[in-house]
């Protein structure tokens, strides 16, 4: 036989032949249309999701930066000194304008002025507290603006200015007198000598630096300022955060090599999820005046109940019937009747399954306010340190086994990563207490099972965190 | 309905058309899925898998061949999937010595469908799946290699031992009916 013939002999008869399809067929393949619609649809909001946290971390990161950077800024409008080749008699110098300013608050602002005479014997000073004007021909402003960061954040660095609040006009004769006459001195001793002296004015180091430049001029009539260092700015307050939240699961079960999906279908259909929760304790740490850094340790323990029926359940019951009976010659004789009785029904089997967990978030999140509200989005990675399962589920042939913990099953042990995105409310009830709300959704990233299992579960989790918050910090806070 | 605009109404994701095109090919495609498989259970998530990667990719079809064709290699890359999750073996196996006797086109011409159908599926794994993509969907020993991973000469000697043993499998056949 040609080898040629008998090929397609099979294949004539073989190729336009059509089997027999289920009648479900059909169904089924509309079922799994809509289960990748569903999926399609939440991978997309889960994108969507990641965008808008990813954005508003940017946004929070930029905002943060140029808070900071507004903080720090400590700007020296004008220092010049001019040193004219005037008459001995008659010298006309300006000083500079050193301002610091700050978005939030103005704790003090003043205007020095004073004005040249003609000659050097007279000076006229005048303190007068914000932009009141001048008569002088020559004004020499030192107006310094000094402010703290947001007080929803660090007091800490609020500037201490040895002068109390509000007290502005100060007598400009008792400043003014001896800076001038020191002034006078310097300018006198030499100009060459002077000049560098006055020029280390002109680098933009801070107020701390001017402090010391201050000095360098021997400016003894002002008052001592402690600014911070510029560190200090930065550094917020210590938080503590005590939280529950009632917990919603999804949990997507998926095929994992070569599984039936008849066993995908048995699993979804056995297990129903139930309302779970999360508990934990976290530290935040401000990190300048709108982010926040926050981490900790977290307990999730998300509920599950399975119900699983076997059809055609057999059960096989012997019955051994013993009675005496009396022979026809009077002896007693033991009779012994066993019977098997077989019943044919069902079987069912429920259990709650427990999946635990022990995360460690690490979130980074942007605080604003809001009507007094304080608003915070946060978002990162959670990292699981622990997880361990008990209860039942079903196996490659569609039978109950159970799982337990400290046991090795299907599931890991540790899940990886997931994650975190929240938005919380914050609501101050004391001047260091707060209490808040966060809704929240955490995705993680990895399979609950191991990849030997028969099917892959990952599951989602959204809820509401709620909590009170704690100022660790040792100032006085007010808000 | 012709099939013309069946495909037209499934690229418009039109379940009526969708279901017609099932309507059309399911059986046909339940046989090849069932050449490949190793039970009725696997051959149906096979063809479930198929058809849906059928609507999901039917805008891949360029109207330049046959819907049936295109149709037909989806459903054999999907059931390669699924067969090459398993490890697969290619393996001789000695049962085809006594195909040196030739055989008739007698011993065989009578016989159905559903008979070669069982004969392929009692084949070894890897000589099945050769015959498969070989003889009846007509894949070249490259192109076989290439989808199976396998040196062509592999395919070769494969579907000649495939060949064989389903010759006297058949004739085993005929000797017993006889």
């Amino acid at each position: 036989m040609r080898d040629n013939t008998f090929d397609n002999f099979i294949k004539e008869k073989v190729t336009n032949h059509a089997s027999a399809v289920p009648t479900d067929m059909w169904q089924r393949i509309v079922q799994e249309k809509e289960k990748d619609r569903k999926g399609a649809w939440w991978n997309r909001q889960l994108l969507l999701a990641g965008g808008i946290l990813l954005m508003s971390m940017v946004a929070g990161t930029y905002f943060w930066y140029n808070a900071a950077s507004t903080k720090n800024n400590i700007v020296v409008h004008q220092q010049k000194i001019e040193v004219k080749e005037l008459p001995s008699t008659r010298k006309k110098f300006s000083l500079s304008t050193i301002q610091k300013s700050s978005n939030i608050e103005e704790l003090s602002s003043s205007e020095v002025k004073t004005s040249s005479a003609k000659t050097t014997e007279k000076t006229k000073a005048a303190f007068i507290r914000n932009n009141s004007s001048s008569k002088a021909n020559s004004v020499e402003t030192i107006a310094t603006h000094l402010s703290v960061p947001n007080p929803l954040f660090s007091l800490r660095n609020r500037l201490k200015v040895g002068q109390p609040k509000g007290k502005n006009i100060i007598d400009g004769e008792q400043i003014v007198k001896p800076f001038m006459s020191d002034w006078e001195a310097s300018v006198n001793k030499s100009k060459t000598n002077f000049l560098p002296e006055i020029s280390t004015l002109n680098r933009p180091t801070g107020l701390y630096n001017l402090k010391i430049n201050m000095k360098a001029l021997k400016i003894s009539g002002f008052k001592k300022i402690d600014c911070p260092k510029s560190g200090d700015a930065q550094n917020g307050d210590w938080f503590i955060e005590v939280y529950g939240s009632p917990d919603l699961v999804t949990k997507q079960n998926t095929l994992n090599k070569g599984t039936s999906t008849r066993l995908l279908q048995s699993k979804d259909s056995s297990e129903s999820r139930q309302l779970s929760f999360t508990a934990g304790v976290r530290f935040s740490k401000e990190l300048g005046e709108n982010m926040v850094f926050k981490t900790g340790f977290q307990f999730t323990q998300m509920n599950e109940k399975f119900t699983n029926r076997i059809e055609n359940e057999r059960r096989l019951t012997t019955v051994v019937t013993t009675r005496t009976i009396i022979g026809s010659q009077g002896q007693t004789i033991l009779v012994r009747d066993t019977s098997v009785t077989e019943q044919i029904g069902y079987s069912q089997t429920t259990a709650f399954n427990r999946y635990r967990s022990v995360d460690i978030p690490f979130l980074l999140g942007y605080v604003f306010t809001l009507n007094g509200w304080q608003i915070g989005i946060n978002g990162g990675p959670i990292l699981n340190i622990k997880s361990w399962q008990e209860g039942e589920g079903l196996d490659a042939n569609l039978l109950p086994v159970s799982f337990a913990k400290n046991k090795a099953t299907v599931y890991k042990k540790n899940t990886g990563f997931g994650l975190y995105g929240g938005v919380s409310v914050i609501k101050w009830v004391g001047a260091r207490t707060s209490v808040f709300a966060e809704p929240y959704i955490r995705y993680n990233l990895s399979s609950l099972t191991n990849s030997s299992s028969i099917v892959n579960e990952k599951y989602k989790l959204s809820g509401i965190l709620l909590g009170v918050r704690y100022n660790l910090s040792n100032f006085k806070a007010t808000h | 309905m012709t099939e013309y605009e069946i495909i037209k109404g499934c690229l418009n994701d039109n379940i009526k058309c969708q279901q017609k095109l099932f309507e059309l090919y399911a059986g046909k495609m339940m046989t090849v899925c069932l050449r490949y498989s190793r039970d009725q259970m696997e051959a149906e998530d096979m063809l479930q898998d198929a058809f849906i990667r059928v609507f999901k990719y039917i805008h891949q079809f360029k109207f330049d061949g046959s819907f049936e064709g295109w149709v037909r290699r989806v459903v054999v890359n999907t059931a390669l999937k699924y067969v090459t999750k398993k490890k697969l073996k290619f393996t001789d196996t000695d049962d085809y010595n006594e195909a040196k006797n030739q055989l008739q086109s007698y011993a065989y011409s009578n016989l159905g469908e559903e008979e070669i159908l069982k004969l392929i599926n009692q084949l070894p794994e890897g000589y099945r799946l050769v015959f498969n993509l070989n003889i009846i969907e007509g894949y070249s020993h490259d192109e076989i290699g290439k989808m199976l991973n396998i040196e062509a000469s592999t395919s070769r000697s494969q579907l000649v031992k495939a060949r064989k043993m389903l010759q006297n499998k058949i004739l085993n056949m005929h000797k017993i009916a006889v």
